[in-house]
């Protein structure tokens, strides 16, 4: 037990839609994370369930009970703020402490779970501050502490750790998703970090203007976007769009895009949603990771001119204007064969890359020792395996499930 | 990340070193004139007529003759020769003692009740700023008839209960009271701070108290009571040095009677000065009253550091 589910759930605030959510099924145990931009109805969809605002219709139903009247501490849930919401009057130990004296829980037993909670969360030493004299890393774990102390159904958090500097980030990031794995609590979690998302996550959440765009592993979620949105929002640097022309020669589908040419396999043909043939126009999307780029590649799919060296340390970058050729460019992927000067721009509802007229940029991991130069002519190859092809108007996804998921 | 270092301020970046910098020489001299205005009024109107009152504190002045020095005479006979002296102390510390906390818990108690979204609160708020407005002279000859005990509005709303009022202002034991009671009058003035002050309360706090289960009380108890704690600080400095200079009200409606039980420390002085012209005296009478007040608003500061939390404590 312990199932939340949100069914058929709108929330308005006046006459504008905050968030409208037909079906969310979250398990016992399970890590979820609502990722979307900001404005997206993420923070309101953690309101919804933690029993700070109540839905304009549909329910809000836990362990099987429709929880919509409910306050949240009669909900049991715990929540942990943003700005952690210290009471900043009392100690630490009585900030945790507070809501087990509400609950005229023996102090003997207050004091052994207290104690308890400091030590799971290493701020045993820490309990009679208050939390002025504390950093902000320090004030996060108290607001956890707070909220585990009292061994909730479901644990809320809203963008716990958005106020922390970027090392401190990571730590927390790390022992919150060990606390999970420890107390084995529901858990849903609020940020606009798809990288948070993808470390912490069982499950990740989409979201974009109230609804609900996708679900599924950080996995899945990564592999198959089901549309340009998710593409874009999920992995960083952003996957690569191109709008492409589908043309078939010998029964064989090829895309023509701004200075590239490829002949989609026939595995890929096979995942075409719905079997039925390609739209005369599609998006073709690539990661930069799958993006083989080098001076003279074998089986080239097309060719550019590296524009930027993006130095980040452990990986490295390289931005490739592809609709940008030098003389001499005699590749499999002539950028006069393609005919398609007037796709790049026209896209832009489905969100193409297109940096002006003509061109496009591509991003692409960079493997070699040296550093590239500007300027410099390349070729690059795409990962067959890992591109994705998008409907140009509505923005979703063509392909079926690719091979590597489950 | 570099942080900028900030060039603009004076004297932080070149007084330094060598001197000030013609940039700093120019901001220096231009401060210094605009603040010019405002020295030239505090010294001739504030200080300097404070530092002449200590000297004639230390004299005898009756204003048509020179001050003839007497040394500590004044405060010697204030102290061991003036019961009056002691009657205008205590009638002023039992003032201030009921009226300062009654002021401050009413102004809170009404800043809650005008913070409720509820139609119509604007015109709740404007109605019970008013009387801070209305000049206390006026209110004060009102607030005669409202005392009077045959005629009054409270001593009427009394009877209709079945309560025989007291003779209010005309009997020595209500007159204080009834001095009090009229103060909270004028506690729009401290609502409206209240009310800026509940505007800073986080919201984030509230729900983290109803997630935590906290009920309305405890809500009150364990966010709005410390969240506003800087603003219930001023408001009790702010009401002890205002009641401790209670003036108008005994001045009007009693003129310090009946039996004295409404000679209030600073009516005391005026008399002295005015009335008595001992202008020496009366500033003897004067500094001890800005010593007691120096004093309380220190201790209070001292205090406060136990019980009052800022806002920006909470952040890094």
């Amino acid at each position: 037990m312990g199932d939340l589910v949100l069914s058929r759930v709108m929330k308005k605030f006046n006459d504008n839609v905050a968030v409208e959510i037909d079906d969310l099924e979250i398990r016992k145990g399970e890590f979820i994370v609502l990722l979307g931009p900001s404005g997206c109805g993420k923070t309101t969809t953690l309101r919804l369930i933690a029993g700070l605002e109540s839905p304009t219709r549909g329910e809000i139903i836990l362990d099987g009970k429709v929880v919509n009247a409910l306050s949240p501490k009669e909900r049991n849930v715990a929540m942990v703020f943003q700005d952690y919401a210290l009471y900043p009057h009392m100690r630490v130990y009585d900030n945790i402490a507070l809501n087990l004296r509400v609950d005229r829980v023996p102090k003997d037993e207050i004091d052994r779970r207290v104690h308890e909670v400091a030590r799971l969360l290493n701020i045993e030493h820490l309990l009679s501050r208050r939390p002025r004299a504390m950093s902000g890393g320090q004030q996060q774990r108290v607001a956890l502490g707070r909220a585990i102390v009292r061994n909730p159904r479901l644990f809320l958090m809203d963008e716990p750790l958005s106020n922390l500097d970027a090392k401190l980030r990571l730590t927390m990031r790390s022992e919150i998703k060990k606390l999970h794995t420890r107390l084995g609590t529901t858990t849903i979690y609020v940020t606009h970090d798809q990288e948070e998302a993808m470390v912490l996550a069982d499950r990740i959440v989409i979201l974009a203007d109230g609804r609900v765009l996708q679900i599924g592993s950080p996995e899945d979620v990564y592999e198959n976007p089901r549309n340009v949105f998710v593409a874009r929002f999920i992995g960083s640097p952003e996957m690569n769009l191109a709008d492409c022309r589908v043309e078939s020669a010998d029964g064989d589908a090829w895309l023509l895009g701004e200075g590239l040419r490829l002949k989609l396999p026939a595995d890929v043909m096979t995942r075409v949603a719905g079997r039925g043939d390609l739209p005369a126009r599609v998006v073709l999307g690539v990661r930069p990771r799958n993006v083989k780029v080098g001076r003279e590649l074998e089986d080239a799919d097309g060719a550019g001119e590296v524009t930027f060296f993006e130095r980040l340390g452990e990986v490295n970058y390289v931005h490739v204007e592809t609709g940008k050729t030098g003389a001499g460019m005699d590749g499999p992927g002539g950028a006069s064969d393609g005919g398609v000067r007037d796709t790049a721009g026209d896209g832009a509802g489905a969100g193409v890359g297109a940096d002006r007229p003509g061109t496009t940029v591509l991003v692409a991991r960079w493997d070699e020792d040296r550093e590239a130069r500007a300027g410099e002519q390349v070729e690059f190859r795409l990962d067959r395996a890992h591109i994705h092809l998008f409907d140009p108007a509505s923005g979703m996804s063509l392909l079926t499930c690719g091979p590597r998921s489950r | 990340m570099t942080r900028e270092i900030d060039c603009t301020s004076p004297g932080k970046a070149d007084s330094g070193r060598r001197g000030l910098s013609r940039n700093a020489v120019r901001e220096a001299r231009d401060f210094y004139l605009c603040i010019l205005p405002w020295l030239v009024g505090f010294s001739g109107l504030t200080l300097g007529p404070m530092l002449v009152s200590f000297y004639y504190s230390l004299c005898e002045y009756n204003i048509l003759q020179p001050p003839t020095w007497v040394g500590l005479a004044n405060y010697v006979s204030i102290f061991t020769d003036d019961p009056l002296f002691w009657t205008a102390l205590y009638n002023t510390a039992y003032y201030t003692f009921f009226s300062v906390p009654l002021g401050v818990a009413g102004s809170l108690a009404l800043a809650l009740l005008l913070n409720q979204a509820v139609r119509g609160v604007r015109v709740f708020r404007t109605i019970f700023y008013m009387p801070s407005i209305m000049p206390a002279v006026a209110s004060s000859i009102l607030w005669i008839w409202l005392f009077n005990p045959q005629y009054g509005l409270v001593n009427r709303a009394l009877s209709l209960v079945g309560i025989k009022g007291p003779l209010w202002l005309a009997d020595p034991v209500w007159s204080k009271p009834a001095l009090i009671l009229m103060g909270l009058w004028g506690v729009g003035g401290g609502t409206v701070i209240f009310l800026a002050g509940l505007q800073g309360v986080p919201r984030h706090l509230y729900e983290a108290a109803v997630v935590d289960g906290a009920t309305t009380w405890q809500q009150f108890l364990h966010v709005t009571l410390p969240m506003l704690s800087p603003t219930v600080f001023f408001s009790f400095v702010m009401g002890i040095i205002g009641s401790f200079q209670v003036f108008t009200q005994s001045y009007v409606m009693t003129q310090g009677g009946p039996l004295n039980s409404t000679l209030f420390y600073v009516l005391y002085l005026y008399r002295v000065a005015f009335e008595f012209f001992q202008m020496g005296y009366a500033s003897a009478l004067a500094w001890i009253l800005f010593v007691i007040l120096v004093t309380f608003t220190g201790l209070q500061l001292r205090l406060s550091r136990r019980w009052v939390y800022y806002e920006g404590d909470l952040r890094r």
